[in-house]
């Protein structure tokens, strides 16, 4: 197979560019200790430990991206309770934001969060890790998987 | 010219369906990757857009990739394969396939080797897709959205010289731009 000199240039700036983020973006990236979710309220990080939270049982449906109608069943805490077991306070909030390890968010208002048994995070025995399920959405669009930040604004 | 023309379809054909259900072969080692550098992924959608590039290099048309992509948007939505994109999803398949197919164009008029117009359309093909998918689903930005950006190009670059070599392979046996290969 022969390439031309521009392309292996060109693969070269993309195996260099790629490193150099890559290696800027994980050095970058906020240590968090296993088994926990970090939780960033007022200007301060907050750890909650999976593994002392009193998790209860989920059942609901969730309609996923195809519209079609998914049982959910399993052990979770609703996002409030986890806040509020975190913070050990009342708090204030406008919204919260809801980040997984892999960068995808979804943002959950203050009435949702307010509403009870809407905003859940349901544990995934596999791996032990969050998933966020918010009852009620058309589509699974805010279903985020492997939740690692919980920013409360 | 009819035979050549049926054997293209159904090459188009098995490369639209390669294209769709061989993204799950490698995900689970794509996870392993993508799931270490903490971004949405950007892998799979390399390797399956490698059978398009593969099709448009071996059996060239115009707008093969645009029609390719197309038929595998309708094969995903009537099989129910949306993924996050939900209805969107089509948008997913059909800006890569575009973006290909400018790019084979493009190297074409630059003189550009076959192999070169594979890995580059492929990478292009990739980094389009990706930023689709963060159009409709993920919303990153900064220096994630990089990673997961130059990740997608780079794996598409990486899989677009793999199929380089597999149309190298292919070529002696199916030809359809020249009739070599094509003995009906």
């Amino acid at each position: 197979m022969k390439m031309s000199k521009i392309t292996k240039l060109i693969l070269a700036a993309l195996v260099l560019i790629t490193a150099a983020a890559a290696a800027l973006y994980l050095a970058g990236r906020e240590p968090i200790p296993e088994n926990s979710v970090a939780v960033n309220y007022d200007g301060e990080t907050h750890y909650a430990d999976l593994e002392g939270i009193r998790l209860t049982e989920i059942h609901g449906e969730r309609i996923n991206g195809k519209g079609e109608v998914k049982p959910v069943d399993g052990m979770g805490i609703s996002l409030n309770g986890l806040l509020t077991w975190t913070l050990s306070e009342s708090f204030a909030c406008e919204a919260v934001i809801v980040t997984a390890s892999d960068g995808v968010s979804a943002e959950i208002t203050a009435a949702e969060l307010a509403e009870e048994g809407k905003v859940v995070l349901l544990l995934d025995e596999e791996d032990g890790s969050l998933q966020l399920i918010v009852f009620g959405d058309p589509n699974s669009k805010r279903s985020v998987k492997q939740v690692e930040t919980i920013t409360v604004r | 010219m009819q035979g050549t023309k049926l054997r293209k379809m159904i090459f188009w054909a098995l490369c639209c369906g390669l294209g769709l259900f061989c993204k799950r072969l490698v995900s689970p080692i794509a996870n392993v990757v993508t799931g270490w550098l903490h971004i949405p992924g950007g892998i799979g959608t390399a390797f399956s857009l490698m059978f398009l590039a593969l099709a448009a290099s071996l059996a060239p048309h115009r707008f093969c990739c645009t029609r390719m992509a197309v038929v595998q948007s309708m094969l995903a939505l009537s099989i129910g394969m949306v993924g996050s994109m939900g209805v969107l999803s089509p948008l997913g398949y059909i800006i890569p396939g575009l973006i290909m197919d400018g790019l084979f164009a493009l190297g074409g008029r630059l003189g550009l080797s076959q192999a070169d117009r594979l890995a580059l359309s492929n990478a292009a093909g990739s980094a389009a897709a990706a930023l689709t998918a963060n159009a409709i689903v993920f919303h990153l930005w900064g220096l994630i959205l990089l990673v997961y950006i130059c990740v997608a190009a780079l794996s598409g670059m990486l899989f677009g010289m793999l199929g380089g070599i597999l149309a190298e392979k292919l070529r002696p046996v199916i030809n359809y731009s020249s009739g070599k290969g094509d003995k009906t």
